[in-house]
């Protein structure tokens, strides 16, 4: 908490760094097409991908259509995993005997590439939205049943000693003790799962569809245009990282304290 | 504060040769015999690892025995008994709830309506002295403060039974000389029975009616002292300057050096 207050000039500094990374990277890309150490036609050029950037918005079908199919595929894809993968932790977490049963399957679900299933799931449900769900849930699914689990189930034998001295119910002790002792760790796993939900609705696009974001870069990759591949793949950076922060803000005020604990600065 | 009078004569914790033993393992306690009475202040000494928490422990059923009979308010010992109040050696406070709320917790757990709870848990917070930091993270406090959080959740149920382990083990030596200042204060308002462990012996002295010794491991009862020096009324540097303190404190010392030498 009083490491929050950090002074004006370091925020200076830090913007300065993050500036200077930025154009040492655009000159360095520069140079390396315009001496020819690189083709510019397999790299690019900065120009031409800022200019393809600002053009890609005027295109309605990108907007409106591809980026639209892309958004809703993660959307829908991480709030059916999350919610059922959280479900499932509860449930487990409930039965010890049901948690050691199928810990091996979770282990072998999760070492699974799950982009393997990809063509899987075009076969099912063929090249529309459906497929693509199935996919962003099938990775977020267990990256929330593991985390939520780990987070259910860390000992704390002061908390376990107080909830029973306390006459705490069983209700009580996971309402007041156990959740809340989650919630950091749940949250942990909502951020990273929501990273994995781009990846897998824009995985399974380019495995085979008719609208998305992933489809597109295919179709500039196979025709060289690298430019507009470029300026898509910043597009699909920055819609990403915004939604990571929006969750990052909200579970911000639900995490304060786990922060404070670890003596990080919020 | 309306506490019930205590009754002299009845014993609230009866210990008759309790033993414990892991299994496959050294006995831990080999036979305790104590009975602690009604109202009385009872501190337990010993060198560390001796068994002293685990006695505590199962005082409040938080832990069962190998064989022996003990009894607490005539009962055997239960978890969370509604007159009882146990206090861990650390602080144990919820991390995510502010200073308030973990006072109230051990009145939310008893199901006590939301505005009385607050009202009771800020009078118990005032009552250490923390009235102004009851909105503030466990992380936000110091470690003295933190224990006086943990202190106030122990009084606000108003508890018959007082359970303290080691409160103060945690804590550097002049926190540790205030923070038993204040006990002794809140325990002047405080009509019911005290348990406590530590391996202070000068700690023991000022906050007993009666010090008990443990030897080591296997654990036994070794001396019992009654402790007259009028703690109740007085401060704890006027105790400490006492002869009968340093009287006091050389015999128990040597009990416990002299089971060392053994």
């Amino acid at each position: 908490m009083i490491a929050r207050s950090e002074s004006g000039s370091e925020a200076v500094r830090v913007w300065a760094i993050r500036a200077l990374m930025i154009g040492v990277f655009v000159i360095v890309w520069k140079v390396a097409g315009a001496t020819g150490t690189f083709n510019p036609i397999f790299i690019g050029t900065p120009e031409g991908t800022l200019r393809a950037f600002v053009l890609q918005f005027l295109e309605y079908r990108m907007l409106g259509i591809d980026l639209g199919y892309t958004v809703i595929e993660t959307l829908f894809g991480f709030a059916i995993g999350a919610i059922s993968g959280m479900f499932a932790a509860v449930i487990l977490f409930r039965s010890r005997a049901a948690r050691r049963a199928v810990a091996p399957l979770v282990v072998a679900a999760n070492s699974l590439p799950r982009i393997a299933l990809a063509p899987l799931f075009v076969l099912w449900f063929g090249l529309g939205i459906a497929a693509k769900v199935a996919l962003v849930v099938s990775l977020v699914f267990f990256v929330m049943l593991t985390t939520t689990l780990a987070g259910l189930t860390q000992p704390n034998r002061d908390h376990e000693y107080l909830a029973r001295s306390l006459g705490a119910s069983s209700r009580q002790h996971i309402l007041y003790f156990v959740v809340p002792a989650a919630v950091p760790t749940i949250m942990a796993g909502l951020e990273l799962s929501l990273t994995y939900s781009f990846l897998g609705a824009v995985a399974g696009e380019i495995v085979g569809g008719t609208y998305g974001i992933g489809v597109r870069l295919t179709i500039y990759a196979n025709s060289f245009e690298i430019d507009k591949f470029l300026a898509l793949l910043l597009l699909l950076v920055i819609v990403s990282t915004m939604t990571v922060q929006f969750m990052r803000h909200f579970s911000a005020k639900l995490t304060r304290w786990h922060a404070a604990e670890q003596g990080e600065s919020v | 504060m309306a506490f019930a009078q205590a009754n002299p004569t009845a014993a609230a914790v009866v210990a008759k040769d309790v033993r414990f033993r892991v299994p496959a393992g050294p006995d831990v306690l080999a036979g305790i015999d104590l009975t602690i009475r009604d109202g009385e202040f009872v501190v337990i000494v010993g060198p560390s690892g001796c068994g002293k928490t685990t006695f505590l422990n199962m005082v409040a059923g938080l832990q069962g025995y190998t064989s022996g009979d003990l009894r607490v308010a005539g009962a055997p010992p239960k978890a969370g008994r509604r007159d009882t109040a146990y206090a861990l050696a650390r602080d144990a406070l919820l991390p995510w709830r502010d200073a308030l709320g973990n006072v109230e917790l051990a009145l939310q757990i008893r199901g006590i309506a939301p505005e009385e709870r607050r009202r009771r848990a800020t009078e118990a917070l005032g009552r250490v002295g923390l009235t102004d930091a009851s909105a503030r993270h466990p992380a936000q406090l110091s470690q003295g403060m933190r224990q006086r959080v943990a202190l106030a959740r122990t009084f606000v149920t108003e508890p018959r039974l007082l359970i303290l382990d080691e409160p103060f083990a945690a804590l550097d030596a002049q926190t540790r000389i205030r923070m038993q200042e204040l006990l002794l204060a809140l325990l002047r308002q405080f009509s019911g029975t005290m348990v406590m462990v530590t391996h202070d012996i000068g700690e023991a002295i000022i906050l007993a009616d009666r010090v008990v010794v443990f030897s080591p491991r296997p654990a036994t009862v070794t001396a019992i002292y009654d402790v007259k020096l009028g703690n109740r009324e007085r401060k704890t540097t006027e105790l400490r300057a006492d002869p009968e303190f340093g009287r006091l404190f050389e015999r128990i010392w040597n009990d416990i050096e002299r089971e060392f030498e053994l």
